[in-house]
């Protein structure tokens, strides 16, 4: 797994870049990414289109990290490369059309985009 | 987590399980018939085969591989155990224990073939099942046995630490067939108590398969311990598109909402999912999954529905039955060729009879196959039957049906429509009680009618079973009394009151309602039923229920029939129904006993001289034959002249002119252009009775 980690001059926005496989090898260290940045004062895009391969532990991790901004009131969305990974995830059911009740900026991890 | 990791955990697994396995088959050696312990054996070997292919360890999954198999078969009664076999499975486990040491020793010594190759012979090559070839959709969607399971899926947490991949799990799952997946996340913890490793997913899997709950189950036979597998069949295609299920159906069969909530938001004007996520009743994920399953049943159909469209053609019925005369015409002309060829003695004749009387054969099976129809499509009219009547009188009534896919000929089912209307009309007027009454009598509100048919022999069950009050055996009595169908003082069996209700003019209903309770109903299913060729049996048990059972041939053609001999003339009996013939001596047996009751292997059976029965005056020779024949579990005898043999019979009616020729159902023209006249069975065994 690649990390690269930009964030935006003003320190509103952090964009963390991914790539290689996010497998459950990489889940802890994804996790403790994540966790950082969940308590960062920005909201947080993640750019997955340099990813390979994905398998559940990813789209847990999406999902939690995901419900974790939006209880903090922040946003935290996959950018560029979501719905090719969102294409392998159905496979195994993490695939979604509407997100779920805590969705409150409408930016559900494994929501298509149109 | 690293794949060494799990190739630790794995290795520590391996070896708990050889010596589980190594114990299993030390103790099959004493008792090799213990089904359990082969069981024991299977799981063992299939966990090794299935997590050792998943961390690497092929070598071990090759090697493995026949054993298997031959424990599978073994475990389906197909194969015994053996001495060389279980020497075999103790060398194996030796070897997979130095595999676990040493991931990269292959499955190729001297002894892993010998293993591979005996376990091959004895029949583990038969890995077809385990292959598991892509689905070919329309295949899938016009096969037999076609259902709709809905699978819910929830791993140990700790599933991955495990060594299982719970996904590949998910995807095995849904390549056995048309699938939907729903991975459900509502449980996910937040980031700062998430452990990464876990599993917080369950899975919802809707499946269409032509495969049976064992062969899913089998997919989850190393993690069924640590896990919650739930299977349930939500469609087995024998109800019409009106039986699809509604949002709050389907959450509510899961258990997702409760009635009273369900009941709850039925008058809002929104959609019902909506307002259960909005009021918080259900999740967002629960409802995804239950609309994801309405989609796929709905999808399924109609793929199903343009499948078998496409897959076949439509044909005017008169054409079919005009194919089914000409395949009689040509039975009987086979027939005859048979009998010139026997006569004439000519060799070749007889090698070209014998060729033209299979392909008849193989003719008049398919033609006769052509004309069979799943009995479901009779079966789906009846729900919308049952609905509106149960609310016409006020009562809750849910009509299951089974056996949907049994087939039947076409003009039987065509015929069947008005007896079963009649039958399931007064199973709700009769039968089932009000909810109130059925709650006094501690039943549950809503009473239940079940269709079900079954294959049994040549002929077709078909029942027609409630849990409702069942018949007033007193009421049936005093009725047939007052009327004067049977004499005051008379004192009958069960059976003998059950059968009251087919005489013209019967019923017991107080009052006549638009459902039932005319008294035409039960005299003329019975005259529909026996025009079938079939028969109808009622059972009965005060307070509990009624079962009414059909029995119906097969078919209305061509039948299999055993030709007999009378005064030169012949007479066909059913062969469906013949149990045994025995050679009969009238003069010995008139000295034994003045009775016409015969002695069968110590069992009393009376008996019928068709002779005097179709007044044929000729003389009877000295030694007769005796057809024993089987109807409602009660053997009787019918003496006759001389067995000829069993006959393909094709079935002609007798023409109006003969139409009230009792006791004679139709006949069939020989190969020799003499008629056989054919026995109505049923009749003769009905006015014994």
């Amino acid at each position: 797994m690649n990390i690269h980690i930009e964030k935006t001059e003003d320190r509103q926005n952090a964009i963390l870049t991914l790539s290689g496989d996010i497998t459950v090898q990489h889940a802890s260290e994804l996790c403790s990414l994540l966790k950082e940045a969940v308590n960062e004062e920005m909201d947080t895009a993640l750019n997955v289109s340099g990813i390979e391969d994905v398998d559940m532990t990813f789209f847990q991790l999406m999902c939690s990290a995901h419900r974790s901004f939006t209880a903090k009131g922040k946003q935290f969305i996959l950018s560029t490369g979501k719905n090719g990974l969102l294409k392998k995830g159905a496979a195994t059911g993490f695939v979604r059309h509407k997100g779920c009740s805590r969705d409150k900026f409408g930016t559900c991890t494994m929501v298509m985009e149109s | 987590m690293s794949t060494d990791v799990h190739q630790d955990v794995f290795i520590q697994e391996a070896t708990e399980l050889l010596q589980e396995l190594e114990q299993s088959l030390l103790e099959l050696e004493d008792n090799s018939e213990d089904m359990e312990l082969v069981a024991r054996v299977f799981r063992a070997m299939h966990t090794i085969k299935g997590s050792g292919a998943m961390f690497g360890f092929e070598n071990i999954a090759a090697l493995v591989h026949s054993i298997e198999t031959s424990y599978d078969l073994v475990r389906n009664g197909k194969l015994g155990i053996t001495k060389p076999m279980l020497d075999y499975s103790l060398k194996a486990c030796d070897i997979i224990k130095e595999m676990l040491t040493d991931p990269s020793m292959k499955a190729d010594s001297p002894l892993a073939l010998k293993i591979s190759a005996f376990f091959t012979e004895t029949g583990g090559q038969a890995p077809v099942k385990k292959q598991r070839e892509p689905v070919n959709k329309e295949e899938l969607l016009t096969s037999q046995n076609l259902t709709t399971f809905r699978i819910t899926f929830k791993p140990s947490a700790d599933i991955l630490l495990f060594g299982s991949n719970p996904e590949l799990l998910v995807k095995e799952v849904a390549s056995l067939g048309e699938a939907s997946v729903s991975a459900l996340t509502t449980d996910m913890p937040l980031l700062d108590s998430m452990e990464p490793e876990k599993c917080y997913t369950y899975w919802e899997i809707i499946l269409t398969t032509n495969k049976t709950e064992n062969d899913i189950r089998d997919v989850f036979i190393f993690v069924q311990d640590e896990s919650e597998i739930n299977i349930s069949v939500i469609d087995d295609f024998t109800g019409g598109s009106d039986s699809l299920k509604k949002i709050g159906e389907i959450l509510l069969e899961k258990g997702d909402i409760s009635h009273e909530e369900l009941t709850s938001l039925m008058d809002s004007r929104k959609l019902i999912g909506e307002v259960m996520v909005e009021k918080g009743i259900v999740s967002q994920d629960a409802l995804d999954a239950a609309l994801k399953e309405q989609q796929h049943v709905r999808n399924v159909r109609e793929q199903k529905a343009a499948a078998e469209n496409i897959s076949s053609v439509r044909v005017p019925s008169e054409k079919l039955d005009f194919l089914v005369d000409l395949v009689g015409e040509l039975v009987t002309v086979q027939a005859r060729l048979s009998q010139i060829a026997v006569k004439e003695n000519n060799q070749e004749m007889l090698k070209v009879a014998e060729e033209v009387e299979r392909l008849v054969w193989e003719l008049r099976d398919n033609t006769m196959s052509i004309r069979m129809l799943e009995i479901g499509s009779t079966f789906s009219k009846f729900k919308r039957l049952v609905r509106d009547l149960s609310a016409e009188l006020g009562k809750e009534i849910e009509l299951v049906t089974h056996g949907g896919e049994t087939e039947i000929d076409k003009t039987v089912i065509e015929k069947l429509g008005d007896p079963l209307v009649h039958l399931i009309r007064n199973s709700i007027d009769h039968g089932i009680e009000t909810p109130q009454e059925r709650v006094a009598a501690g039943k549950d509100h809503k009473g239940h009618i079940t269709l079900s048919a079954t294959h049994s022999g040549g002929s077709v069950l078909i029942e027609i079973a409630d849990d409702g009050n069942g018949i007033n055996r007193d009421a049936v009595l005093k009725k047939a009394k007052a009327k004067g169908l049977v004499p005051e003082n008379s004192e009958l069996s069960d059976k003998e009151v059950f059968d009251l209700i087919f005489a013209p003019g019967f019923s017991t209903a107080e009052k006549v309602s638009s459902v039932s309770g005319r008294g035409v109903g039960m005299d003329v299913v019975r005259r529909n039923i026996e025009s079938l060729r079939g028969t109808i049996d009622i059972s009965s048990v005060q307070g509990k229920g009624t079962t009414i059972t059909l029995k119906l041939p097969l078919t209305l053609a061509i039948i299999d029939g055993l030709l007999v001999v009378i005064g030169g003339q012949f007479f066909i009996i059913p062969l469906s129904i013949v149990n045994e013939c025995i050679e009969f001596n009238e003069a010995a047996h008139k000295s034994s006993s003045g009775r016409r009751i015969i002695m069968v292997r110590n069992e009393l059976i009376p008996y019928v001289h068709l002779r005097s029965f179709f007044d044929i005056r000729e003389e009877a020779p000295e030694i007769q034959q005796i057809v024993i024949i089987e109807i409602e579990k009660r053997r009787i005898g019918f003496v006759v002249d001389n067995v000829v043999g069993d006959h393909q019979t094709v079935i002609k009616s007798l023409g109006k002119a003969f139409r009230d020729i009792e006791c004679i159902s139709g006949a069939t023209v020989l190969g020799d252009g003499s008629v056989a006249l054919i026995v109505d069975v049923q009749k003769i065994y009905t006015g014994i009775e």
